[in-house]
């Protein structure tokens, strides 16, 4: 059944923009096996990674992401079925989050791009409630 | 299989095993994963979760000396 979650971590202060760049590479690597894509939003402080897969899948990846040391107090925010992927074309999408504004560097069409911006300027997505949460999180 | 049900255990689980630290900043980055949950999920047994660790975390800002912060997640709660 295709799924969505979403979590919320806190970044711990070991875990350096060189080690998110492996946890993107990793991601990489493993999720096109497993058909999960996704976005991981990160602050200095902060991850909120949001996954779409089958809920098994994304069920099992949870569970070992919350085990990583390079975060701590993982929270499940919400999960449930979706009817079709956000984000279809990013095996993991990222992005650090300033508190101005957000600018893209990974591989994604131009219409994923612009449905992104409009999640984070406010602009709601067909009540998608995960979406509306990335947008309020780093808000 | 029971998503729901099983969405719920986990909530409450990570909202339980979260551990503040023993600085502010510490937990005030923690209580605003907590207040994230908080303020999106309209389960009383998630909100009820939420609310002890809240507490839990703004009476550890007060021991620390953050009483401004702790007044202001207080206020988001009542």
């Amino acid at each position: 059944m295709l799924s969505h979650l979403v979590y919320v971590s806190v970044r711990k202060k070991e875990c350096t923009d060189e080690e998110i760049d492996k946890i993107l590479a990793a991601c990489k690597r493993n999720n096109p096996k497993l058909d999960i894509t996704g976005v991981l939003l990160y602050s200095n402080t902060h991850f909120l990674q949001y996954l779409e897969g089958d809920y098994k899948e994304i069920s099992g990846l949870y569970e070992k992401i919350k085990s990583d040391e390079r975060h701590k107090n993982v929270v499940l925010i919400t999960t449930g079925q979706i009817k079709e992927r956000s984000f279809p074309s990013w095996e993991m999408g990222a992005k650090k989050i300033n508190e101005d504004k957000i600018e893209f560097q990974t591989d994604l069409s131009k219409e994923e791009a612009k449905t992104f911006q409009d999640i984070i300027a406010g602009k709601d997505q067909e009540g998608n409630r995960s979406i509306q949460l990335i947008k309020k999180f780093f808000k | 299989m029971d998503i729901a049900k099983e969405e719920l255990e986990r909530k409450i689980k990570d909202i339980e095993a979260i551990e503040f630290g023993n600085n502010v900043d510490d937990v005030s980055s923690s209580l605003l994963i907590v207040m994230t949950l908080f303020e999106v999920d309209d389960h009383p047994e998630v909100i009820k979760a939420c609310k002890y660790k809240l507490f839990e975390g703004i009476s550890l800002l007060k021991k620390l000396g953050d009483d401004a912060k702790a007044r202001e997640i207080e206020n988001k709660i009542k």
